[in-house]
């Protein structure tokens, strides 16, 4: 009895480890766990932009942000409201699921009174000075199926959650230079599957920045990141989102997705 | 001309005032009206020196209220002050103020209406105007003046009308108001005679008063646009009835005793202008244009045989651009101008086509706080240009600054060469509160 039970023991040490590395859900998985989390239909939300030099100085924008599923296709719009110097500039952006179909995006520039369509191939440029690109801010807190290679490293406690930790790298040179990485190593909570953490990697492999998605808690049901952060770790300059008056359930009208609306701004 | 529309104004001001009476009374029962104002003030100083002159130290305030009266309607009130310590630029008009825009935005059903004195912007191309003629544009310094501010707001009113997932709006415009040139003792006034006919040497020159369009509902422009979005494609149809805001300059030679005497009759004249517009990204690229078609524009001759010294003419006219985002924080844009005048071969004194070609490079660094920029204007007919290259440094959201230059080249016949003597530094800063 004794001998079966050091036997039991014994084995439980050694194959423990190779379990628990099975147990792990692959790559592939989390990604699709990440993507299938509900982000509710629509939603309206003012989002607070605090932009923050390596010196301390900061830069403030309030903008107020739409965005609504049509089946698969996502369809996002910022406005921005405040300070003057970049009121009434607008984003829009409609994301396809067909992995071959380029998204469309617009900028409306109230400098040149005039929407501009821009291309969608610029995804890997930092959105309207902040430190986050124009794929970050499109996928939002989601992630690219198509682009990544990915592989699950290890599972463990980040700031008291489980995380599952996710290696990416993008699947060509051509994908890695079009977002501007490397590799991303992401912390994926286990349990409501938001990405609490991501470390990002230039494409000459050099540390890029740290996100990090906070004060998560449910609105209507939904998980909802209320403050990211990005630190860059190149230029030190900092951004931090402030979500607030976040509404899941009130009407986003499909009028508010069009060129018109982005030109008369709310 | 001012004076003659201050009854135009009046009743505009009197419908948006009487319109909004009513949401103003509504909102006075709110908690607190400043939730709803939102004010704003823009103060420029910029200064323009040349190799021998200060051409400009002027100073430019801009005040900016916006009240939303409810979700569905909002006015914005923009004045504008301008103070000139030089008399180069404008040498009879140093100081201006005006209500530069004021506007009342309002929905009916899904439809958008904005009444006022505003801006309507059509067209795809930057800097090169082949549909965006809805609005005058002030030419005192050429177009040297960022097109938002030299673009002249004219009172008009604006419906969008939504058909499905395209967008019908249909333009009124009232006011009369014409591009402003520099006046001839003006640093930018027009002196090519690809422009302006030049008397022969000798013959006597009479200018008659400008024959302005009086009537406001029968002189008014009036536009439609289609716009739609199709398979990837941005597109528009547009059409616009329009006073032409340059004057065509009717010519009557006349032998006296004291020799030959040209008269020359200024008169604003109509035109049908039908058109469109595309856009669409590819990859790295974006691709835009637009095209318009002018019936019966007047174009001026050089040749002496010609009873009005003016013949009529459709004009083609399109700009192809290109954007490449290929890299990052960067935009190249090239664009090519083309317009082509149709009839008339009889010593015109401009070409039957005419070439321009622009290229742009712009970088953002330092997150969006430093900005280059370099913009390049070649006429290939006149084979002058200008050179523009531009840094922008926003200290913080409140003062920006910018440096530049303006290098003109070419022969003085040109459009650009002309000016090839007002090369100059210009540097300038922005304070918004």
């Amino acid at each position: 009895m004794k001998l079966s039970l050091k036997a039991y023991l014994l084995s439980s040490l050694i194959f423990t480890p190779f379990v628990m590395a099975n147990d792990l859900p692959t790559g592939a998985e989390i990604a699709e766990k990440i993507n299938a989390r509900d982000d509710g239909i629509s939603v309206s939300r003012l989002l607070t932009m605090e932009l923050i030099d390596r010196r301390g100085k900061k830069r403030v924008r309030e903008t107020r942000g739409f965005r609504k599923y049509y089946d698969d296709e996502k369809r996002t719009v910022i406005h921005y409201l405040k300070p003057r110097n970049v009121k009434r500039t607008a984003f829009m952006t409609f994301d396809y699921p067909q992995a071959k179909r380029d998204d469309d995006q617009w900028l409306y520039l109230p400098a040149l009174r005039k929407v501009r369509r821009i291309s969608a191939s610029d995804r890997g440029d930092y959105f309207l000075g902040t430190d986050y690109t124009y794929e970050d801010i499109k996928k939002e807190n989601k992630v690219s199926v198509e682009d990544y290679h990915r592989k699950t490293l290890r599972k463990e406690l980040l700031d008291g959650f489980p995380v599952f930790v996710v290696e990416s790298t993008p699947i060509n040179n051509e994908i890695a230079k079009e977002l501007g990485y490397s590799k991303v190593v992401r912390w994926v909570d286990e349990k409501i599957w938001m990405i609490r953490k991501s470390e990002f990697w230039d494409v000459q492999g050099n540390p890029l920045k740290t996100t990090y998605s906070k004060d998560i808690r449910k609105v209507q049901g939904i998980w909802t990141a209320h403050r990211l952060e990005a630190e860059n770790k190149k230029t030190g300059h900092k951004t931090i989102f402030i979500f607030s008056d976040v509404d899941y359930k009130k009407e986003v009208s499909d009028d508010l997705f069009t060129e018109r609306a982005l030109r008369r701004g709310l | 001309m001012t004076c003659s529309r201050n009854g135009l104004y009046g009743a505009a001001y009197k419908i948006i005032f009487l319109s909004l009476l009513g949401q103003c009374s509504a909102i006075a029962d709110e908690k607190n009206f400043l939730n709803y104002f939102d004010s704003s003030l823009a103060l420029s100083i910029e200064a323009a020196v040349d190799e021998n002159t200060m051409q400009k130290t002027e100073l430019i305030i801009m005040p900016e209220i916006n009240v939303d009266l409810s979700n569905a309607n909002r006015l914005t009130a923009i004045a504008r002050l301008r103070a000139d310590a030089q008399e180069n630029i404008d040498p009879n008009n140093q100081t201006e103020g005006e209500l530069h825009e004021f506007y009342w935005e309002t929905s009916i059903s899904r439809t958008l209406l904005t009444l006022g004195k505003q801006q309507i912007v059509w067209g795809k191309a930057d800097g090169l105007k082949v549909l965006d003629v809805v609005n005058p544009q002030d030419y005192r310094e050429f177009i040297l003046d960022e097109f938002s501010h030299s673009r002249i707001p004219i009172w008009s009113l604006n419906a969008e009308l939504p058909i499905g997932d395209s967008t019908l709006q249909f333009i009124w415009l009232p006011d009369q108001t014409y591009h402003k040139f520099a006046k001839s003792n003006g640093l930018y006034a027009f002196t090519s005679s690809n422009i302006i006919p030049k008397p022969p040497p000798g013959a006597q020159l009479e200018r008659k008063g400008l024959d302005e369009p009086g009537n406001r509902l029968t002189d008014s422009d009036v536009g439609f646009r289609y716009s739609t979005f199709m398979n990837g494609w941005d597109l528009t149809l547009n059409y616009l009835y329009h006073y032409v805001d340059t004057p065509v300059l009717f010519r009557q030679l006349i032998t006296t005793n004291e020799g030959l005497k040209i008269s020359i009759s200024p008169s604003y004249e109509r035109s049908h202008l039908v058109g469109g517009t595309f856009s669409n990204a590819f990859g790295e690229l974006t691709l835009r244009g637009e095209v318009g078609y002018s019936f019966k524009r007047y174009v001026s001759t050089n040749d002496s045989k010609d009873t009005d010294g003016v013949i009529q003419t459709d004009e083609l006219a399109y700009v192809l651009g290109l954007d490449w985002y290929g890299i990052s924080n960067s935009l190249l844009s090239v664009q090519l101008f083309q317009s082509h005048l149709l009839e008339g071969d009889r010593n015109l004194i401009q070409d039957k086509t005419d070439t321009t070609i622009t290229a742009l490079m712009k970088r953002e660094f330092m997150n969006d706080t430093l900005s280059s920029e370099l913009l390049w204007l070649h006429n290939l007919n006149a084979d002058d240009g200008l050179l523009r290259p531009k840094i922008t440094y926003n200290v913080n959201d409140e003062i920006k600054w910018w440096f530049g230059l303006d290098v003109f080249y070419g022969d003085s016949n040109g459009l650009f060469g002309q000016f090839n003597e007002q090369d100059r530094i210009v540097s300038g800063i922005e304070i918004t509160i």
